[in-house]
């Protein structure tokens, strides 16, 4: 079965209803927070099981495709990420469409995640081998490396205070240690408590930060009308020229996007995040960033669609998964009695083809399905709130504790809704908090498997030259945002 | 009245229910404490398949995932309910992570034993054009050179345990551990050249032996039908075999008409063809036991890993 075949099995009847059903089922959860793509995947891999692999994985990948994208609806008009991924985009799409332009702010997404989408599709076909055969030779050191830069850039990130920006990123940081130290296996700062053996999970935390918080700082004022905007069509296709405009960006976004899908864990939510703030200090008006930025969205949304693509590449060429997404699509295919890896390409070559088919087809279904259902979706906004909020707790606590079954899972979730509200009052950006959570792990497992490695030297951080690069790259991520103001601060007083 | 009344006659309908119960009359729970696409998970879900689609069970077995520590899943069986509709589908990690981490109060004797289903051996693994041609190469070399080669393990558990016992095999050998993680993480971490050697599973082997890694002998009892050629660690002179059995346990204090119905539901899957040739695919091996047999194999295993296990340990920990 070549890639051809596989484009001509989804025109077929059944994997085409398959495929929509994915996508729209996708978009649909992609919008209501709390719900992410992963955990939907998660709740219909049971239903694969009687399917043939090829229809299971058409079924998925929609599902990734389409929870990606329809994050953007709720952050743009209701300023909580439908996805994790759509932060960025609670950023500036809600100030866009607060300004009465949410027409134009759904459209400059959903264009941005077409060619986002397409990008990473072509890096999904074209460099799948070649790149994987790279990847391998970055080792723990390298990996660090990357992570610092990672958490370096977030503190250029931060609304506001660079201050307020750190220690909400370093609070975040310190509260990924406890639980299972997975260098030792064993289990720390826990206090005492059964519950805490997985330390706080991703989703609890990430469910609680952004859609309790939000939830209750909104129900303080219930009745005075809604915050919500309503949605219109006007913008939603955006013009030729506004390809033109925006297209290096889309472009350097998305390739920002691919490049950092292509490592392990590392996922959408990073990549729209560096997207954003490289977007930011090249931009000429970087002031605007915040307030309604086109470019900001334009940037995020690229990047977070470019990743699904790269994250596919080392799912495909070694079998590990990039990201929750697709770890599931792994445990799908493996349930399937199939082996990702460089074996697949040769061993079962229908399903390598039929997963890049339908990453494009269904990005292109996705960019129809939101283009045309923009109305519709953003009806689910019109629900009152006295209905609609009390719908998303019950959401939040299902996806608290459909993970693990842990109903300690719900309590933290709360527990972070409290802290979530109480950094909203205090102006504490939430985004560097969520970063450090998700990055520590990752830096401190990289780290000291590297020191294993070398006997307790640090040396190869430095003279390796992958890794130095990615130092020197860091660093220069610190001074710049330093050196651009003082810059300006010179030229204002000259 | 009438209310009152009525809330007897329900309340006496339900006291009535216990008595009369045939195991199994509501939907078994049973709990993978890892994540989905792991061997165990695989194992418990092919397994749950043949049970359903046979109707060996008639009831629903639903299969739950607990990620993170293997702890946290076993725990919630072990604290739950023991009325027959909980198991937890585990391997040697709940023996060896009660020697390596005995502060969690996680113990195989806290459980009633069901059933052994199977299991899997494990092969040392170099990359393709590794100077180590055979064992003897890799283990004189982490002799002459003692913590100079890495070995890319998860510390504490079973590929750890792995690498301790080619080393008791062969005295004065050490490797110089490193925490890579599991059997996709330690291959790819070969190929890139961050490790010298490693420990897969017979299955992961499987799936990445075309890929530029070799085998340098099996830990099992006797050659692997699938790899004839691979020779056996008793066979070239380390005197000892190394396996990990798929486990099934239920609560303390189960009653014993759902733990017999659960072991004659699985010996029964177990020697379907379906399940036979998925033990073939996945290079394992296909045995059953129960009942005390089970009981003392599990205390037989407990002692013959208790050493390799303590070694194991972290040094925070010791």
């Amino acid at each position: 079965m070549t890639l051809l075949d596989s484009f001509f099995h989804l025109m077929e009847p059944a994997p085409f209803l398959l495929m929509m059903i994915g996508v729209i089922v996708g978009i649909a959860v992609g919008v209501m927070p709390g719900i992410t793509a992963g955990m939907l995947m998660a709740l219909t891999l049971p239903f694969t099981y009687a399917m043939a692999p090829v229809d299971a994985i058409i079924l998925l990948i929609s599902m990734f495709v389409g929870g990606v994208s329809g994050g953007l609806v709720t952050a743009t008009l209701m300023r909580i990420p439908g996805e994790p991924s759509a932060i960025m985009t609670t950023l500036d799409g809600y100030p866009l469409a607060k300004r009465g332009f949410p027409g134009r702010a759904l459209g400059l997404g959903n264009a941005a995640s077409i060619v986002g989408g397409i990008v990473g599709w072509i890096a999904l076909v074209l460099l799948t081998r070649p790149i994987a055969d790279f990847a391998v030779q970055l080792g723990p050191w390298e990996n660090f490396s990357l992570v610092l830069t990672a958490l370096v850039l977030v503190s250029s990130l931060s609304r506001g205070s660079f201050l307020k920006g750190m220690i909400s990123a370093l609070l975040g940081v310190l509260l990924a240690f406890p639980g299972v130290d997975q260098t030792s296996g064993l289990v720390r700062l826990t206090f005492g408590f059964d519950a805490m053996t997985n330390g706080f999970q991703l989703l609890p935390v990430v469910i609680g930060l952004f859609a309790m918080s939000q939830l209750v700082a909104d129900t303080m004022h219930v009745n005075q009308g809604t915050d919500h905007i309503r949605a219109n069509m006007k913008g939603v296709l955006i013009s030729l020229k506004d390809y033109a405009t925006h297209g290096w960006n889309m472009l350097r976004s998305s390739l920002i996007g691919l490049w950092i899908g292509i490592h392990p864990g590392v996922g959408a939510t990073v990549s729209s995040i560096v997207a954003y703030t490289v977007a930011k200090n090249m931009s000429k008006t970087p002031e605007e960033f915040g307030k309604g930025s086109e470019e900001a969205i334009v940037a995020a949304e690229s990047a977070n669609n470019a990743t699904t693509g790269g994250t596919l590449i080392p799912l495909l060429a070694l079998g590990i998964p990039g990201g929750i997404a697709d770890a599931i699509l792994l445990a799908a295919l493996v349930m399937h009695n199939l082996r990702p890896g460089p074996l697949l390409f040769t061993t079962n070559p229908e399903i390598v083809n039929t997963i890049m088919a339908t990453h494009l087809v269904a990005h292109l279904a996705m960019f129809a399905t939101m283009t045309l259902g923009t109305l519709v979706f953003a009806r689910l906004m019109l629900i009152p709130r006295a209905i609609l909020f009390p719908l998303i707790v019950v959401f939040c606590a299902i996806g608290a504790f459909a993970m693990d079954g842990q109903i300690a899972d719900v309590w933290i979730m709360l527990l972070f809704g409290l802290v979530g509200l109480a950094m909203e009052i205090a102006r504490f950006p939430l985004a560097p908090f969520v970063i450090g959570f998700v990055l520590a792990p990752l830096a401190e497992g990289k780290l000291r498997s590297a020191l294993m490695i070398s006997d307790g030297s640090l040396w190869p951080l430095v003279t390796r030259p992958i890794s130095l690069l990615l130092l020197l790259v860091s660093v220069a991520c610190f001074v710049w945002p330093f050196w651009r103001e003082w810059r300006q601060r010179r030229n204002s007083t000259a | 009245m009438v209310r009152k009344l009525a809330a007897v006659l329900v309340a006496m309908f339900f006291a009535a229910t216990p008595a009369l119960a045939q195991w199994p009359e509501k939907p078994i729970r049973v709990i993978v404490p890892f994540g989905p696409g792991g061997t165990t998970d695989i194992l418990a879900r092919t397994m749950q398949k043949v049970i359903d689609e046979k109707k060996i069970i008639p009831q629903p077995v639903v299969i739950q995932n607990v990620g993170g520590h293997f702890s946290v899943g076993a725990r919630q069986v072990m604290t739950a309910a023991p009325d027959g509709y909980t198991f937890l589908a585990i391997h040697l990690a709940l023996l060896s992570g009660e020697i390596v981490d005995p502060g969690r109060g996680i113990s195989y004797r806290n459980f009633e034993p069901v059933a052994l289903t199977g299991g899997f051996c494990f092969h040392p693994i170099v990359r393709a054009d590794s100077p180590y041609r055979t064992l003897k190469d890799l283990l004189t070399a982490a002799k002459d050179r003692p913590n100079t080669l890495v070995a890319g393990v998860n510390i504490g558990a079973l590929n750890h345990m792995g690498g301790l016992f080619l080393e008791q095999g062969f005295p004065g050998a050490k490797f110089r551990y490193a925490q890579i993680g599991g059997g996709g993480e330690n291959f790819a971490a070969i190929m890139g050249g961050h490790t010298q050697m490693t420990i897969l599973s017979s299955s992961e082997y499987q799936t990445y032996k075309a890929n530029g890694v070799r085998a340098l002998g099996y830990t099992g009892p006797a050659r692997l039908a699938l790899e004839p050629d691979i020779q056996t660690t008793r066979e070239l002179g380390l005197g000892f075999d190394y396996c990990a059995e798929n486990f099934w346990f239920a609560p303390k204090g189960t009653p014993a008409a759902a733990i017999e119905g659960m072991a004659n539901a699985l010996e029964r899957a177990t020697a379907t063809p379906e399940m036979k040739e998925f033990f073939d695919k996945q290079a394992q091996t296909g045995q059953f036991l129960r009942g005390a047999a089970f009981a003392k194999h599990l205390v037989d295993i407990y002692q013959s890993i208790e050493p390799v296990a303590k070694l194991a340990t972290p040094p925070q920990q010791r």
